[in-house]
């Protein structure tokens, strides 16, 4: 039998710019069944942006949204999530002629160096089930001017020089979530390989940092649960996000 | 033996797990030894949430480096366990139930720094209430309980490391 898992898509556009997360976050606790909701904080469309007036809010520019998926996974399967997440943001810029774009484990989209998109994922544990995990997804999209902190930041405008319609990009990207989520479903050991293949440093010797100092090692993948895994000499290491910096 | 080697070799003792590693060559002995309580690395810099140091806990974690911004918490609210209480009290606490940690992660008694603890000491919780967040590889996992009860003990830290299947919490049923 076919594993397959069609994701409808139910969109409630929020007329604030304040976290999605939280919106969906008491949407599902009143609806338990409520997969494929997804909470779109207010964005301005291209149309406003050109009548000459500057943005009025940063990240009124960006498409941020939250997406509540109940896959009634294990909890040892969570990380899956999570790359399907990634995979799908990662091939929707792409298919937007974005280059050089990687996944920074463990779920940031780089272009080069510069974080264009980010992922946040809260799940809701009972027992050894994920009841559902509401993921929230920011991607800058016509934001050209980033705060001195986010130095290492881009988005869609700056790498494609154009400016683009939200909209779009939302229907865009939400296109590839569905195909990613029903993969996950299809073939979980493809999303792990897809993954892993377009990890930020992957195969190559990188600078790292952990509580013994810098060294040098080469990303070789991801354990299940989601732990880096780092050839250092002959050995291949597992770590976790706290135990681990990038250097370079 | 080469420095790089040394080094080396300390990483690899320091990640296995073993306390004590000693070798002795011709000419050369070398012996390592690791912290017994070797949980809690290195803090990446802290994002979602401040990473607070209790200052009763830290006792077998010397040696690692704690983030600047670190500050002493408030005293655990941890009562100590009742060990030379009557036969009557141990029973009553063989009947808690445990909830268990399904996953290696950071413990968070609290949605955010500036939020309420989820559930204290006292607290009366039913099945499905969430008791904690346990951060892992940038998921936020909030546990739900499987039971109703009065929480009777909070047995980890805030902001501090758990294992798979480590007790967070005993819940009298009765309560």
């Amino acid at each position: 039998m076919e594993v397959f898992k069609d994701l409808k898509f139910n969109i409630v556009h929020l007329n604030s710019t304040t976290s999605t997360n939280i919106h969906a976050h008491q949407f599902v606790e009143q609806n338990p069944q409520s997969e494929g909701v997804v909470f779109c904080a207010d964005f301005q469309d291209r149309g406003k942006g050109q009548k000459g007036s500057k943005w009025q809010s940063d990240s009124g520019l960006n498409l941020l949204l939250s997406l509540i998926l109940c896959p009634q996974f294990k909890v040892q399967k969570r990380f899956l999530i999570s790359q399907a997440v990634s995979l799908a943001l990662f091939t929707a810029l792409d298919k937007l002629s974005v280059d050089e774009l990687s996944i920074k484990w463990p779920n940031d989209i780089l272009v080069g160096s510069k974080k264009i998109a980010g992922v946040l994922i809260e799940n809701s544990i009972k027992g050894n089930l994920i009841n559902h995990s509401i993921v929230g997804i920011g991607l800058n999209v016509n934001q050209t001017e980033f705060k001195e902190m986010d130095r290492e930041a881009t988005s869609l405008q700056l790498e494609l020089e154009n400016s683009l319609d939200v909209k779009e990009v939302l229907h865009f990207l939400l296109k590839e979530l569905k195909t990613y989520y029903s993969l996950l479903f299809s073939n979980p050991n493809r999303i792990e390989e897809l993954y892993n293949a377009k990890l930020y440093g992957f195969g190559v010797s990188l600078p790292f940092q952990d509580e013994n100092g810098i060294f040098n090692g080469i990303i070789k993948g991801v354990s299940s649960i989601g732990e880096l895994q780092i050839q250092i000499g002959e050995a291949i290491e597992n770590y976790g996000i706290k135990e681990l910096s990038f250097k370079a | 033996m080469k420095v790089s080697e040394i080094q080396e070799l300390i990483r690899f003792v320091s990640k296995s797990g073993v306390t004590e590693v000693e070798i002795e060559q011709k000419d050369f002995k070398i012996n390592i030894k690791t912290p017994p309580y070797r949980k809690g690395k290195i803090v990446d810099t802290p994002q979602q949430v401040v990473t607070q140091v209790l200052p009763a806990q830290v006792a077998g974690m010397q040696q690692q480096a704690m983030p600047v911004a670190a500050a002493p918490a408030p005293a655990p609210e941890v009562k100590a366990a009742p060990s030379k209480e009557e036969s009557a009290e141990s029973k009553k606490e063989a009947s808690y139930i445990e909830i268990k940690s399904p996953m290696i992660g950071t413990f968070y008694r609290k949605p955010s720094p500036d939020k309420a603890e989820f559930v204290k000491v006292g607290d009366t919780i039913k099945e499905g209430d969430t008791v904690c967040v346990i951060e892992a590889m940038k998921l936020f996992n909030e546990i739900e309980s499987e039971v109703s009860g009065k929480i009777v003990k909070v047995l980890v830290d805030d902001s501090t490391p758990v294992e798979y299947d480590q007790v967070l919490f005993l819940v009298d049923p009765a309560g």
